[in-house]
């Protein structure tokens, strides 16, 4: 049948299978899509820092004049989005001609011509042009992308984002979080007049606190442990943290002392130490230095 | 596919090397060559890579297949190149009116022209969509299926059009080698 035959014969052209014999129009398929396909690797690879990288910015007069030869205004595919006709058996549509500008192609005769045996191309020279390209388009679509995920919260969309752009300030959050949260379990242990459970409570909330490398947020949860620990000291009946639990300097007194913890970053207590703890996520610390990308 | 549509740079690269020699290919087919080489399609299709990926945030939203969403860029990027070329050539075109060309006459190159050269212009014979069939068939090398999603065909369809296309191509070319020279037009 007809139809199988020319579907058999286009599928092993376009896979760049030699043409039948006899068959003119198949021959000549075969060696356009061969020419076509003969694409040097300088223009899908990048070529080597040292080589040269002249690059053409514009069309030349040339190349503007040969292309006008390509048929007028053409938008078959941007218009294929929508549903279509399906075939157009009229032959007198679209008489335009198209690109003739002084190809070097293979001989007639010839089926199927080698890779790397194309006439000259401009391609070597062009070398760096795809890759630069490439980065370029890249950045730009993930700079927005990474720029927005500065922000970003553990469990939010672009939080993966985060953790692989910014991973420094990403385990900071994490540890931020963490004694974020540990430090409200304090603070509800505390209104339950749970003063051993804040204590540990701070202490591994200390350990959280180390990891958080963003100085403003650092000396803020510190402030906050401290006053915690404050009061839970005088609840009384506490053991505290063995030194380095907390990540800072240990109090001292046993209980039943009235102190002030000695916290080398906050010399004074918070005065806030009753309100629910700040959400970080509304302070400008986090990356508020990094440039975005893009 | 999904975590380049989510801007994961690795994924993005991989998407735009496997999308790339086709669009390369479409692009030459569609363009030919200027001065000898594909030098401004390759530009065009670079065009193309760049608006994919400026686009591929949307993509998931269009709800149409990947092929269709790449080549309809491409085919876009191809037109706005073609009229771009139209638009700024116009003042070199008419210069050459006003003196005899030495170029050899449209027989002569007709004669002289290597196969794919003559393909162009037997393709240029073509209606669009039959054209655009031959292109994404044997120049991108999409299956008829694939080439119905781009087209918004049925496969059944683009089968049809496609014998139709190569019918076409075959009567241009035995009319071409048949004729006496003399009153060879392609």
């Amino acid at each position: 049948m007809t139809i199988d035959n020319d579907d058999a014969l286009l599928d092993a052209l376009g896979r760049g299978e030699p043409a039948p014999e006899g068959d003119v129009v198949a021959n000549l398929l075969a060696a356009w899509q061969s020419e076509i396909s003969d694409i040097d690797p300088a223009v899908l690879r990048p070529a080597t820092p040292t080589a040269p990288q002249p690059r053409r910015r514009n069309r030349s007069a040339a190349d503007i004049a040969d292309l006008r030869q390509s048929p007028g205004p053409l938008d078959p595919v941007g218009n294929e989005l929508e549903p279509e006709q399906t075939a157009e058996p009229d032959a007198t549509a679209d008489p335009g001609r198209r690109a003739a500008g002084g190809s070097r192609r293979t001989a007639p005769g010839a089926t199927v011509r080698p890779p790397g045996a194309g006439g000259p191309q401009r391609g070597p020279r062009r070398g760096p042009r795809p890759l630069i390209v490439a980065i370029a388009a890249a950045l730009l679509a993930f700079g927005g992308v990474a720029g927005a995920s500065a922000t970003a919260e553990p469990g939010s969309p672009l939080w993966p984002i985060a953790k692989l752009v910014w991973s420094d300030k990403a385990d900071s959050k994490v540890a931020e979080k963490e004694a974020q949260r540990l430090l409200g379990e304090a603070r509800q242990a505390l209104a339950d007049n749970r003063a051993q459970v804040a204590i540990d409570l701070v202490g591994s909330a200390g350990k959280a606190i180390a990891r958080v490398t963003t100085p403003a947020m650092k000396q803020r949860l510190q402030e906050e442990a401290d006053e915690i620990l404050a009061q839970a000291l005088k609840l009384g009946g506490v053991t505290l943290p063995q030194p380095g639990q907390t990540g800072q300097p240990t109090i001292a007194p046993p209980p039943g002392q009235t102190l002030a913890p000695s916290t080398g970053a906050s010399p004074t207590p918070s005065k806030t130490g009753l309100l629910p703890p700040i959400l970080p996520s509304i302070l400008p610390t986090l990356l508020p230095s990094l440039p975005l990308l893009g | 596919m999904d975590r380049a549509v989510r801007g994961e740079p690795d994924a993005m690269a991989a998407l735009l090397g496997n999308v790339q020699p086709g669009v390369i290919k479409y692009c030459r087919a569609r363009l030919g060559k200027t001065g000898g080489a594909f030098t401004t399609a390759d530009d065009v299709s670079q065009e193309v890579c760049v608006a994919l990926l400026k686009a591929l945030p949307r993509y998931r939203h269009q709800g149409v297949p990947f092929s269709a969403f790449v080549y309809g860029i491409a085919a876009r990027k191809v037109t706005d190149a073609q009229r771009a070329a139209m638009k700024l050539a116009v003042p070199a075109a008419e210069a050459t009116f006003e003196r005899p060309d030495a170029a050899p006459g449209p027989e002569q190159q007709a004669v002289s022209a290597d196969q794919a050269k003559l393909l162009n212009q037997l393709l240029d014979h073509l209606p669009e969509t039959q054209r655009e069939i031959v292109v994404l068939r044997v120049a991108v090398g999409l299956s008829a299926d694939e080439v119905g999603s781009v087209l918004n065909m049925t496969s059944v369809a683009v089968r049809v059009a496609q014998s139709r296309a190569l019918a076409k191509l075959r009567n241009l070319a035995a009319g071409i080698f048949d004729e006496p020279m003399e009153r060879r037009a392609v």
